[in-house]
């Protein structure tokens, strides 16, 4: 079987603040294959986004990654990179596009430059001695603009992102992930702040470009119902740990871990009613729950839930649970 | 199916927040040392009778016999031309500096506040077309210009200079309250009060105070160490406390005559300055902090 | 365009404001206590000196008969006479505002500088050595009033290290070049006399440095803590996982937004340098018309005063201007509402 594109193992990321240590991620563990759409599914707050800024290197500067954390890309460690090579890997190798559109747009510079800029470093060393011009720049800008169906793309060129609209904007910033031959797509719950048809546009596209490109993908989401018809396998993260790993299939046909069951539960359905919620929420990370940090929301919590942590449990090749209910069940690491 | 209910320990908002402020104040270690360089010069001012080593020289005294004497064990500062202590000098020169900044900053703070509600509530009516009018036509001159300008028309004392200062400063919070006013005036909240019925004035402080208090506070403490700068300028040129009134800005002027030999009668007092507007900028700078940090 | 519009609107607005604030300054002159002309002229004038010159200057009319007059006086540029020196006042401005603006002109210069090299710098390598050396510098030197700076430069480099001077524009002995701006250091650039030139200069850096530590070094605090604020936003670190360079991201795109409130503050305080420019220039022995309106002031000599006033309220309504002109070049947020708004 090929090596995993990305793997990120034990990573422990935590953020210094007013009342101490906060504890996010704790312990997450993901492997992407080449070519392989991936979708990481939690609440908010759970710690997608933390754990995508940890693989991009660009958490903020009172964040404590342990050293025993490994994010390997092509069996390299991210963490351990240098400078230059970090910077290769975000032109060349791996693309993030953020949540909010709006706020990860500069205010005070036009589309065009911003791009430009892009453009200009990440096909900075692919060609070594051969000088860039500055028209070819501008013609794969306006490529990239046309690819994500933005209209007009000589006017966008000048445009400020205050004149864009919130679609538009976020077909920006996915333009911007496109620019470069990109390995891994991450996608940061795209179409969050939009309304539902322009969502559903900005859906399709991402689909489009993923089957074109042939690139893997990890697509996050709190929204079952996005990831279901567009991801091979699902990531369900409870406050900053894998609580399970299914084939998309296998997960919506049986979802074994109990917050998986609740989410799953908690969907609306045509057919009627509105389903259950999971009472309580999620945990304080300052001071997390000992053992399994899902267990004081747990109705079928035991004793040993409390004390130590469960580890993710072999169900078969593709399906893993991080709760002691399976521990019988697997094949135990 | 049992129901699990978190009961949420309910803590005093309020307290927690004048605590988590000052975590915040207190991480900038300038800030805090300003804090402390002020309380001690507050300390000085009021105690300076008594901790002053020779309290006359604020007055009118005269000691030709220990004049231009430079700094020595019972003078720490020196003397000055007619033989006065400058340390005491400093001492008493920093009840000067605080009572103006104190007396500057309640008076335009809460004047120009309420000039600036009522200017944006009434923008569209008469009298707020005329307090704008006034605040900008004394914005269009620098204040150091209005104070100089005043001061010279009038006896030049401290009071006057106070009041020069005064005139030229409000029209900054008005306009600053005013573009708030404006702004949250058209927020829900504020009218969904009137259409409860609570009094205009009611909604109209308690609303938009609450929401500008941050930058109310910062201006102020930015504007303490303006306002002893430009009180130091007045009195050097002579436009402001007159002898034998103790004033660091006209002791500095005093002291040019003499220097370089003599350089402890403008130094010492140049330095009375130095430490009294720049600990207003640290704290000033830890309070802006403070609000930053509360609301990202 | 329509920013050009609002910028008329405000000019025009500016100027109704100056109209309102000569009359107060105008008012203020006028209704001061005692017998202003007896005290300009002194206790030594005769009687019939001192009746002249009121009537001349319409004092014994209504306040508003003398202000009409005023009034029309300068919308033919007659800004009345001086009682000290009897000269025209518009003569005076005109023969002393050149060395005033010169000495702006290297103190901007200078703050500008000043305030980007520090701001940058403390802003770059924020919460490090560097930074906490510079912003203590910047905090001492933005609490210190122009005046003080001028005592300790004089002190340190013309008296002590005796490698500056102090009086004047230029040394005894050198001859002014040829005044075609009347700013003596480009004249002397133009006119190829570089010994004028260095001496000249020699005498600006002083009085230019006063004036501009104290506003530079704010300049500086600002850009500091506006590069620090905007370190952190989201399309910073965007950028950053694009793969553009740290360098560029803090030279390009955090400087940029991080200067937008510097510069209007930088415009204001370069017009308050005019105003500072009071004190300096009398201690410099700068003949600037700072100085000129410094002496007015202090003599209450009212035709002075108030052509001065006026002159520094336009130079404020400019540096206002200039202010506005440079937000709306700088943010297009603010540009495109007053466009769509029309």
């Amino acid at each position: 079987m090929s090596k995993p594109l990305l793997e990120i193992k034990g990573l422990h990321v935590g953020f210094k603040v007013f009342e101490g240590i906060v504890k996010v991620l704790d312990g997450v563990n993901i492997k992407v294959w080449p070519f392989e759409k991936v979708g990481i599914v939690g609440e908010t707050g759970c710690g997608k986004t933390t754990t995508i800024k940890a693989i991009m290197r660009i958490l903020t500067g009172n964040s404590l990654v342990t050293p025993k954390s490994e994010i390997l890309f092509e069996g390299k460690n991210i963490l351990r990179m240098n400078k230059s090579e970090i910077e290769q890997i975000r032109r060349n190798k791996i693309a993030m596009v953020f949540q909010d559109p709006t706020s990860s747009l500069n205010p005070v510079f036009s589309v065009g430059t911003q791009l430009n800029d892009i453009v200009k470093y990440t096909y900075k060393e692919n060609k070594p001695g051969e000088k860039k011009l500055k028209e070819d720049f501008k013609q794969k800008i306006m490529q990239i603009l046309k690819k994500v169906y933005l209209p007009d793309p000589e006017r966008m060129y000048q445009s400020y992102p205050i004149q864009l609209s919130g679609g538009m904007r976020q077909r920006v910033c996915i333009a911007m992930a496109l620019i470069g031959r990109k390995e891994l797509l991450i996608f940061d719950e795209p179409g969050t702040s939009l309304d539902v048809t322009i969502k559903d546009q900005i859906f399709r596209l991402i689909i489009q470009i993923i089957s074109e490109r042939k690139t893997s993908m990890i697509l996050i989401s709190h929204n079952l119902g996005d990831v279901k018809n567009v991801v091979e396998r699902v990531y369900v993260m409870y406050a900053g740990y894998i609580a399970e790993v299914a084939k998309t299939k296998e997960f919506f046909d049986n979802p074994l871990h109990p917050y998986s069951k609740g989410l799953l539960l908690a969907t609306p359905k045509l057919s009627g009613g509105i389903g259950e919620g999971i009472s309580g929420h999620i945990p304080n990370y300052a001071n997390p729950p000992k053992g399994c940090r899902f267990h004081p929301r747990c109705k079928y919590r035991m004793l040993i839930c409390s004390e130590k942590k469960p580890p993710l449990f072999n169900i078969n090749d593709s399906h893993q649970v991080a709760c002691f209910l399976f521990q019988n069940r697997s094949n135990c690491k | 199916m049992s129901k699990n209910i978190y009961i949420q320990k309910k803590t005093s908002k309020k307290w927690e927040n004048i605590q988590r402020s000052w975590y915040s104040f207190s991480r900038n270690r300038l800030s805090v040392i300003g804090l402390i360089v002020i309380l001690l010069v507050i300390f000085i001012a009021i105690f300076a009778p008594y901790i002053s080593p020779s309290p006359e020289s604020a007055g009118l005294y005269i000691n030709f016999s220990g004049a231009n004497q430079p700094p020595s064990l019972s003078n720490l500062c020196g003397t000055d031309g007619i033989g006065r202590d400058v340390l005491s000098r400093i001492f008493f020169g920093f009840r000067i500096s605080l009572f103006m900044v104190i007396v500057v900053l309640a008076l335009v703070a809460p004047f120009g506040v309420v000039m600036g509600v009522m200017a944006g509530y009434f923008h569209n009516n008469l009298i707020g077309i005329i307090i704008m009018r006034i605040t900008d036509m004394l914005l269009a001159i620098p204040p150091l210009l209005l104070a100089l300008v005043i001061c010279s028309t009038l006896n030049p004392n401290v009071v006057n200079a106070m009041i020069a200062i005064s005139i030229g400063w409000w029209p900054w919070y008005c306009r600053l309250i005013y573009g708030y006013t404006i702004s949250i005036k058209g927020e829900d909240y504020v009218r969904s009060a009137e259409v409860i019925g609570a009094s205009n004035i009611h909604i109209l402080f308690k609303e938009i105070l609450r929401n500008c208090l941050s930058p109310i506070l910062t201006k102020m403490s930015l504007d303490a160490g303006v306002i002893i700068l430009i009180a130091s300028m007045i009195s050097f040129i002579g436009l402001g406390a007159q002898p034998p009134t103790p004033d660091l800005g006209s002791m500095v002027a005093d002291g040019c005559k003499y220097l370089p030999e003599l350089w402890w009668i403008s130094v010492f007092p140049a330095f009375g300055i130095l430490i009294t507007a720049l600990s207003f900028n640290l704290i000033g700078d830890g309070i802006g902090k403070i609000f930053m940090k509360v609301r990202g | 365009m329509e920013i050009i519009k609002t910028i008329w609107k405000k000019t025009i607005y500016s100027l109704i404001v100056l109209i309102g604030l000569s009359i107060i300054t105008f008012s203020m002159a006028r209704l001061m206590p005692g017998n202003t002309i007896r005290m300009a002229l002194g206790s030594r004038a005769p009687e019939w000196v001192v009746e002249k010159v009121m009537k001349e200057n319409h004092l014994d009319e209504s306040i508003y008969k003398q202000y009409y007059y005023w009034f029309k006086n300068i919308l033919h540029g007659d800004l009345g006479s001086s009682w000290l020196t009897g000269r025209s006042v518009m003569e005076d401005i005109k023969k002393f505002f050149p060395a005033t603006l010169e000495i702006a002109i290297y103190a901007i210069i200078f703050m500008g500088i000043l305030g980007l090299l520090s701001g940058v710098i403390a802003g770059w390598f924020a919460d490090s050595w560097i930074d906490n050396i510079i912003r203590v510098i910047a905090y001492m030197g933005s609490s210190v009033p122009s005046y003080i700076f001028a005592i300790f430069f004089m002190l340190i480099f013309s008296y002590k290290l005796q490698i500056l001077p102090t009086i004047g524009r230029l040394s005894s002995g050198v001859i002014p070049p040829p005044a075609i701006t009347h700013l003596i250091t480009i004249d002397a650039l133009l006119a190829g006399d570089f010994n004028a030139f260095f001496d000249a200069l020699k005498h600006l850096i002083l009085p230019a440095t006063a004036l501009g530590m104290q506003p530079g070094t704010s300049a500086g605090r600002l850009i500091r803590a506006g590069i620090v604020g905007n370190a952190g936003k989201d399309y910073i670190i965007a950028a950053k996982s694009y793969g553009i360079p740290d360098k560029l991201i803090m030279l390009k795109y955090v400087l940029k937004p991080s200067i937008i409130p510097a510069a209007s503050i930088f415009a204001l305080s370069s017009a308050c340098i005019f105003v500072e420019a009071f004190i300096i220039e009398g201690m410099f022995n700068w003949p600037g018309f700072a100085r000129y309106g410094m002496n007015a002031l202090l003599s209450k000599d009212l035709n002075a005063i108030s052509a001065v006033i006026l002159i520094v309220g336009i130079l404020y309504i400019l540096a206002n201007i200039i202010a506005d002109l440079t937000v709306f070049w700088l943010d297009p947020r603010i540009g495109i509402n007053i466009r769509s708004e029309g």
